[in-house]
Parts: structure tokens; sequence; C-alpha cells
């Protein structure tokens, strides 16, 4: 586990040997070692570690994956894929950041400010 | 003007083109050396080397290339060999296909992302600057979802004449014979990257870029598209995207080339309370 | 190895099964299965959960049946309710209780 020693306050750990299938809600951060199928609705950081698999939609403060996660991520802040990274899914927010060797599949929708006279060509097609 | 020309930079030895931040081109580009886009793009651009969509760049058209570089805007689907990349700053809103996607902090990008391992399109043969192969994908995915009201004929003419203006105008609607675009094309191999059909559309360089008027103005009547036909590579401009508009449902564009950017249903996805996994595929 | 901890503010509504240690802080509801040790800490809360693990640890609140394979430890302070199955079992002065005991299992 390529895992950076992380905040010193015990981190709340979803160990690489854990499952958990349900729903997951929390204001704190988070690591994903192991498994979560379900939702992950968390006020905080979530971080799916390398070999951390997450199958569910995830609803976040912000999120960084080095794993695999399927499901649809909303971000309130960002969303990060990093290299060796998995995702299959419909990402959503201010900032996605696709690192060279991720891979993704799905949609993106980031908020992308066009210049005045583009946007006005855009809405006439 | 888009005048080839040597680069500048040492560690680069090939020819790449540049398109001012002062130029407006309107129509299809072809070709097989690098092109950097400072001005503006409207139409398609197929390149078997890399697009560079500087800060000051804008793209409206379909894009396909070895490799995309945005700093600019691009608006329009992007099919790349092998990369695309999204810059600091760079906008871009229409679909992405490539192997290799790096999006960096400060792009925003609003559109679908495929990136299938499997068989990227074969790089086209170095053959003159004829269409492409592979736009057969694009042009007919493009157009078979874009309704008629979007497809438009181009306003084919010499890059070089401007005074072409009335009589292209004639002859629009029918894209000049593949063959012969072949041909022209040909003996100009130095210049790989020829602006081929379109044209008219440079403008004084002093002029502010009028933006769609006057494509509108010269556009023949909208005819109906026809889908499924690889070589109608005479529509200037589609875009589709679904996120242009908020909240609409992407149209099922019924190409079934194996986009694939669709999700598979939620269903699907996620498993069943105290099922293990997903039913996926 | 790393364990496995469901912090404070986590609120897990479903099933938790694995091979590793778990140490719960926050609030699980539904089922445990573990073949290692967990720890329920002082402000976590397991509820209408059934448990099965090798070892458990309640300082805080457990809702629900409980089968150890090897020990149940209820520690001061701790509230538990609903049956407990295992060989060994420790239950503190000040432990809240309420349940049948089954040491045979």
């Amino acid at each position: 586990m390529a895992l950076p020693p992380s905040a010193p306050d015990a981190p709340c750990v979803i160990g690489h040997q854990i499952l958990i299938r349900g729903t997951l809600v929390g204001e704190e951060d988070l690591i994903v070692e192991g498994r979560v199928e379900g939702a992950i609705t968390l006020a905080g950081h979530l971080t799916v570690a390398q070999n951390g698999v997450v199958e569910a939609n995830l609803d976040v403060d912000s999120v960084e994956v080095r794993g695999e996660v399927v499901g649809d991520i909303s971000a309130a802040r960002s969303i990060t894929i990093h290299q060796g990274a998995r995702v299959s899914g419909n990402v959503r927010a201010p900032r996605v950041i696709i690192h060279d060797g991720a891979r993704f599949r799905g949609s993106v929708e980031m908020k992308v400010d066009l210049p005045d006279d583009l946007a006005k060509a855009l809405s006439r097609l | 003007m888009a005048i080839p020309r040597t680069t500048t930079n040492p560690e680069e030895t090939t020819q790449e083109t540049i398109v001012g931040p002062a130029i407006a081109i309107r129509g299809r580009i072809d070709g097989e050396e690098d092109l950097r886009v400072e001005g503006r793009i409207e139409g398609s651009i197929s390149l078997t080397e890399t697009l560079y969509v500087e800060p000051s760049g804008v793209v409206i058209a379909e894009v396909e290339a070895r490799d995309v570089v945005v700093s600019g805007v691009i608006i329009g689907d992007v099919t790349a060999v092998n990369s695309v990349t999204l810059n600091k700053g760079a906008k871009l809103i229409g679909n992405i296909r490539a192997p290799r996607l790096i999006i960096a902090d400060g792009a925003s990008f609003r559109g679908d992302v495929t990136m299938d391992g499997d068989a990227p399109p074969p790089i086209r043969e170095r053959t003159r600057a004829t269409s492409t192969v592979s736009r057969a994908a694009i042009g007919n995915r493009s157009i078979a979802s874009a309704g008629p009201s979007r497809a438009r004929a181009t306003v084919s003419g010499a890059y070089e004449t401007r005074r072409a203006s009335t009589g292209a105008t004639a002859s629009t609607g029918t894209s000049t014979p593949r063959t012969s675009a072949t041909a022209t094309a040909a003996p100009t191999p130095a210049r790989a990257a020829t602006v081929r059909e379109p044209a008219r559309a440079v403008r004084e360089p002093s002029e502010p870029a009028p933006r769609r008027e006057p494509v509108r103005d010269l556009a023949p009547p909208a005819r109906p598209p026809v889908a499924g036909r690889p070589e109608d590579d005479d529509v200037t401009l589609v875009i589709k995207h679904s996120a242009l508009r908020k909240g609409e449902i992407p149209p099922d564009s019924g190409d079934d080339d194996g986009t694939g950017t669709r999700r598979a249903k939620k269903s699907a996805r996620i498993p069943a309370r105290g099922r293990h996994k997903a039913g996926r595929r | 190895m790393a364990n496995t901890v469901i912090g404070s503010t986590i609120i897990i509504d479903g099933e938790i099964s694995g091979d590793e240690d778990l140490i719960i802080l926050g609030t699980v509801k539904g089922q445990i299965s573990l073949r290692e040790n967990i720890v329920v800490e002082r402000d976590g809360v397991v509820v209408e959960a059934n448990v099965e693990t090798a070892t458990i640890t309640v300082h805080g609140s457990v809702t629900g049946d409980i089968h150890a394979t090897d020990r149940a430890e209820l520690r001061a302070d701790c509230r538990v309710v609903g049956d407990i199955h295992a060989p060994r079992i420790l239950i503190a002065d000040g432990a809240s209780f309420k349940g049948n005991v089954d040491m045979d299992g």
C-alpha cells in the first residue's frame, strides 16, 4: 500500500481486508483501502487508496482516487484521478484533475466559463 | 495567414503551421504537420500530428489529431489517436475520445470521455492531405445526431482567393470530389497542412471577427443531412453535446460504433443491497 | 496491518465483512462479520447489528446479538442489549447489559 502517512489524529480507514456493503455517511476524512459497495456521502476528503475499490456513488467534499471507483462522483471541491487509477462513472466538480496514466470512462462536468461571444455562439447552435 | 514555417524551437525539427491570433478560418483543415492555433478556426480539423490550441486560440470544430494540447478553447468533439491534454486555462466543451487524457488543475471541461484501450483508430496513412479515414466515424455520428438544422454545408472556395466569395457560394453544397481534392493537394507536399476547401472566411486581421453571421448569410439552405455518408465531409460545424443545455438527456445518437461513453444503467452499476457484484454489462 | 477505523462522525448503514481488526468510534447499523477483533470505543455505537467476530471489546453501545469465537469483553460504562455467545465473557463493573449469555457455543 503506497499510502502516505496520513493525518496524525487517527484517520478513518476502511482497511484493505474489509468489505462494507451499504451506505456510509460521515463528516470527516476517510481512506478506503478495502472495498465499499453502496454509497458514500462524506463532508470531507475521501481517498481511495491504491488497492481500494469503491463501487458506489460518491457525494463528497473532495476525492482523490488511486484505486478504482465505479459509480458517479459528485464533489463540492475537487476530484483528482491519479496515475494508475480507474474511474468509471460520471464526475462532477468545480475542479477535475486527471493525471496521465489514469483510466477514466464517463462524462465530466465542470463549469466552463466561455467568453461572451463564444457562449452566445454556442447558445445559438 | 496560415503559413507553414519551421519552428524556432530547436528541439522540434518538424514544420508547423501557425494560425496567428488575428486569423479566423472557417472550413476544413487537413494536415500532416503540427498546427498551432492562436486565432480562430471553425469547421473541422484533421491532423496526423499535434494540434496546439494556444491560450488565445479558439477552435469550434470537430478535431481529429494524433495529439491535442489545449490551452485555449475548443468547442466540439475531439478524437486523438494518442493523447489529449487540457492545460491550465483550457476550456473544452465536447466529447473526448483518446487513449490518454490529461486534465490539469485549472482546466475546465464538459463532455464524455472514452479512453477505451480497444484499438484506437489507426493513424491514417501519410498520403498527402487527403480526407481522413477515421473521419467517417466522427462525421457520421455527428451528422446522424445533429438534426437537419445543425448540419450546414460548407462554403467552398480556395483559400488564397478571397475574391471568390460569390462564386463560391454558388458552388456550395456539393463537396469537392475527394479525388480531385487529393490531386490538388498532392503537388504541395511541403505545405502539407493545406487549408483546402474552405476559407473564404478569412478576414482582414484588423476587422474584428464577426462571429457567426457570415456563415449564416452564405450558407445555402440546409439540406437534409445524409446519415451514414462517410464522405459527407462538408458539414462545417456540428456541435453535438448533450451538456450544452444543462440537464438535457444526452441524445441517443444511434451510433453503435462503440463510442460506449454512455453509462450502464444505474442498476447495473450499483449492486443491489446484499448483492456482491453489480450486474455489469 | 492497518486497522480499520470507523471515525466518530461516520455512519455506516449496511454490512461490514472482512479479515481485519475494526475500531468503531462512529455508528454502524447492520451486520458485522469479522474474523478478527472488534473494539467499540466509548462513543461508538452499533445498532440493529448481528456481530460475528473473534473477539469484541465494547466500551460504547451495542444493540444486537454478539457471536464471538474467542472472547467478548463488556467494559465499564458500556451498554449492550442482546444475546452474547462466546466461550469467554468478561463483564466489567459498571457495564450495563441486558440479554442472555451463552458460553457453550
